[in-house]
């Protein structure tokens, strides 16, 4: 009785197995180490992303008196109409109002521009009344109630002071900071 | 060295705790709660709830209240508890109030406040109205010197 020959897997040469591995080493050498930059704009026409975009934008909001209440900058900027949000790289906000001063930066920035929220990422500093530096990265900002929040680790300076923690709600007008789980601090003389 | 030269009052006053509440207006002043341990050089604080009061960035007053709040010193070999503790860096007191005990070695004392002066190691007790201060001496061996501050 004939012997059924069971086909035979052959193991993928040496050569297959090589090439795969150069393959493998090539896709992983070129994956971008970054983000890749925002926006690259083909004016032929064809944008990338967002219904507009603009490098080197500066955006300022004045309150009804006139005087300037909020400066933002960044160096490339576009706006998402579906969502109706601008997203910004390489972010600065300011607040001028008296008694509710801020500075804050980012790498990367994103305004709702119904809520006016601002929400910030990326090795974000910030400035807080009267002295107090803030290091996190991410924040939500609320330029109409002052609120500043994050669920990142943060950490607060002042002179050589400092404190450390997981989560933090600071209030811009009243001058008052929470720092809600695992709390260090150092007072220096 | 005398206990006043190792930095008692002096040097960084490292806290950790659970939850921070910091406020600038009206006055600075931070509250730290939940298993709050407070540290400057040789004093270690146990608490429930800490505020820190600062004038001009500089810690004023540690006020402590805890179940109860305790401290050490070990290189004064001194420990103490009490209701609420109250902590002036600037004046190098520690102020236990409210059923306060205070232990140097095994002597013990006890009063409604017992202040603690870091500088001098002196101790000042007040009872209770209506209350007497209590205290404990161990007579030292015969043979050895009594040694160990005074209390």
């Amino acid at each position: 009785m004939p012997r059924k020959v069971m086909p035979r897997l052959r193991t993928p040469g040496l050569g297959i197995s090589l090439l795969l591995l150069v393959l493998t080493a090539l896709v992983w050498w070129s994956w971008p180490q970054h983000p890749i930059s925002l926006p690259q704009i083909d004016w032929h026409g064809q944008i990338h992303k967002g219904d507009q975009a603009a490098e080197d934008v500066v955006m300022r909001q004045y309150t009804a008196a006139g005087n300037l209440d909020l400066l933002a900058t960044a160096q490339a900027a576009y706006h998402v109409p579906g969502v109706d949000q601008t997203v910004l790289s390489q972010v600065a906000v300011e607040r001028f109002k008296p008694g509710q001063q801020t500075h804050l930066r980012a790498d990367q920035g994103l305004v709702d521009d119904r809520s006016q929220r601002i929400t910030l990422w990326g090795n974000v500093v910030g400035t807080l009344q009267p002295d107090t530096r803030l290091l996190t990265e991410r924040v939500y900002y609320d330029p109409q109630t002052g609120i500043i929040t994050s669920p990142e680790p943060v950490r607060l300076e002042r002179g050589r002071d400092w404190m450390t923690g997981v989560g933090l709600r600071a209030s811009v007008k009243t001058q008052e900071v929470d720092i809600l789980h695992e709390v260090r601090g150092a007072y220096i003389p | 060295a005398p206990i006043a030269e190792q930095g008692l009052g002096k040097g960084p006053i490292q806290i950790s705790a659970d939850a921070l509440h910091g406020e600038n207006k009206p006055q600075q002043q931070a509250v730290y709660t939940g298993n709050v341990v407070m540290t400057q050089g040789d004093v270690v604080v146990h608490a429930d709830k800490l505020t820190v009061d600062a004038i001009a960035g500089k810690v004023h007053q540690a006020t402590a209240v805890g179940s109860p709040v305790t401290f050490t010193m070990s290189a004064a070999q001194r420990h103490g508890y009490g209701d609420t503790l109250v902590y002036k860096p600037g004046k190098g007191e520690i102020v236990l109030t409210g059923n306060a005990h205070l232990w140097q070695k095994k002597n013990e004392i006890s009063g409604q406040q017992v202040t603690y002066f870091l500088q001098t190691q002196q101790t000042a007790v007040t009872a209770a109205p209506g209350k007497r201060v209590q205290s404990i001496f161990y007579p030292a061996a015969a043979g050895r010197s009594a040694g160990g501050g005074r209390p």
